[in-house]
């Protein structure tokens, strides 16, 4: 029975893996590395503290080296996890004849396992909301636009992205070559998708073009209204941040506590941590209306 | 709620109060220092630390004694 239920198991991530891929927000956002395995748990990496000014000469000359500063930085590695039951006749109607799986119960709870993940990644891990242990994208920005913008207006979505493209391209941050993203709160998502001039011109495709190829996207409510912050794509942010994979979206099955009719209960997990190796390549624009 | 004095602890803080203009916005560097409200070092979150509360200076109150 032991194998069965493993089996079992083994049946509900595959039927898991394509419903997370559609609803999981903040791995799209940063460069995922591959699962490093769940025995991991913690991990040390290289956070660029500053960079010490280039040379300019007619020759090489010995003595002058070049370095990064680098701070090493030391980051336990957090589960997201949620338990669920499901019911005995349906394990028992899948192990008989193939019925199947109704896997709704299974996937409910990685919804919500998947929502933590996404908060820790775009906001951070924090006790009582206030002082994170591991800043996620949000809380761990370099760079802090927080001008008072009220995205009903026309052309002021335009002038806050603008702002905050300047104060990281003021800190080196190559700007003007790569894509950027602007992750909001669904409301101001949707003030910026319907914002028009009086003739009916949308202000999007400006945003858009400012962007560089990056889209504006939304993380629903994991971010407050006035929360926003820009951030280089994937495609091109690795150096300046990453999600360190130790275990991809799983489940982990649990013997039922009566042999016949106990329903089959389970775990869905992962575990990884946000590392933000230069924050000043983050923006926030923490004043959106 | 009182205001307070706050250390910039990001690179860049553009800081500005009119509502979609970039004009009266202060760009503030990393270590600098400003007073604000409680509630915007409140909303401005990591950005800043709050170094100290500013406490209003008590004003004397004139009182007339009958005798």
């Amino acid at each position: 029975m032991t194998n069965a239920i493993v089996e079992f198991s083994k049946e509900l991530d595959k039927k898991l893996v394509p419903p997370l891929r559609q609803v999981l927000k903040g791995r799209n956002l940063v460069h995922v590395t591959a699962p490093a395995g769940f025995g991991v748990t913690s991990v040390d990496w290289g956070k660029i503290t500053e960079m010490s000014a280039g040379y300019v000469s007619f020759g090489f000359s010995d003595g002058n080296t070049d370095r990064i500063d680098v701070s090493l930085t030391h980051s336990k590695i957090p589960v997201y996890w949620k338990d669920y039951e499901i019911d005995r006749r349906i394990y028992e109607g899948w192990r008989k004849g193939g019925v199947d799986i109704d896997a709704a119960n299974a996937i409910a709870a990685s919804y919500q396992a998947a929502k933590v993940e996404d908060s820790a990644i775009i906001n951070g891990v924090s006790d009582d909301g206030t002082n994170y242990d591991i800043p996620g994208l949000y809380q761990g920005a370099g760079n802090d636009y927080s001008t008072s913008t009220s995205l009903a207006t026309f052309g002021t979505a335009t002038t806050a992205l603008t702002g905050a493209l300047n104060l990281m391209d003021d800190d080196g941050v190559p700007v003007d070559r790569m894509p950027f993203n602007w992750v909001v709160n669904s409301t101001a998502y949707h003030k910026i998708r319907k914002s028009r001039d009086t003739i009916g011109t949308r202000e999007l495709p400006d945003v858009l073009d400012l962007l560089n190829g990056g889209q504006l996207i939304s993380v629903g409510t994991t971010l407050t209204t006035t929360q926003g912050f820009v951030c280089p794509t994937p495609a091109v942010g690795e150096p300046y941040v990453d999600y360190y994979l130790t275990s991809d979206f799983q489940t982990d099955p649990k013997q039922p506590e009566f042999q016949k009719t106990g329903p089959i209960g389970g775990r869905v997990f992962s575990a990884g941590v946000i590392r933000i190796k230069q924050d000043v390549a983050i923006c926030k624009t923490s004043a959106l209306a | 709620m009182g205001n307070v004095k706050v250390k910039v602890r990001v690179s860049h803080l553009a800081r500005g109060t009119v509502k979609g203009t970039e004009e009266n916005t202060t760009v503030y560097k990393k270590d600098q220092e400003f007073i604000c409200s409680e509630e915007e070092a409140s909303a401005l979150g990591t950005s800043v630390v709050v170094v100290e509360k500013i406490t209003a200076p008590v004003t004397a109150t004139a009182t007339a004694t009958k005798k």
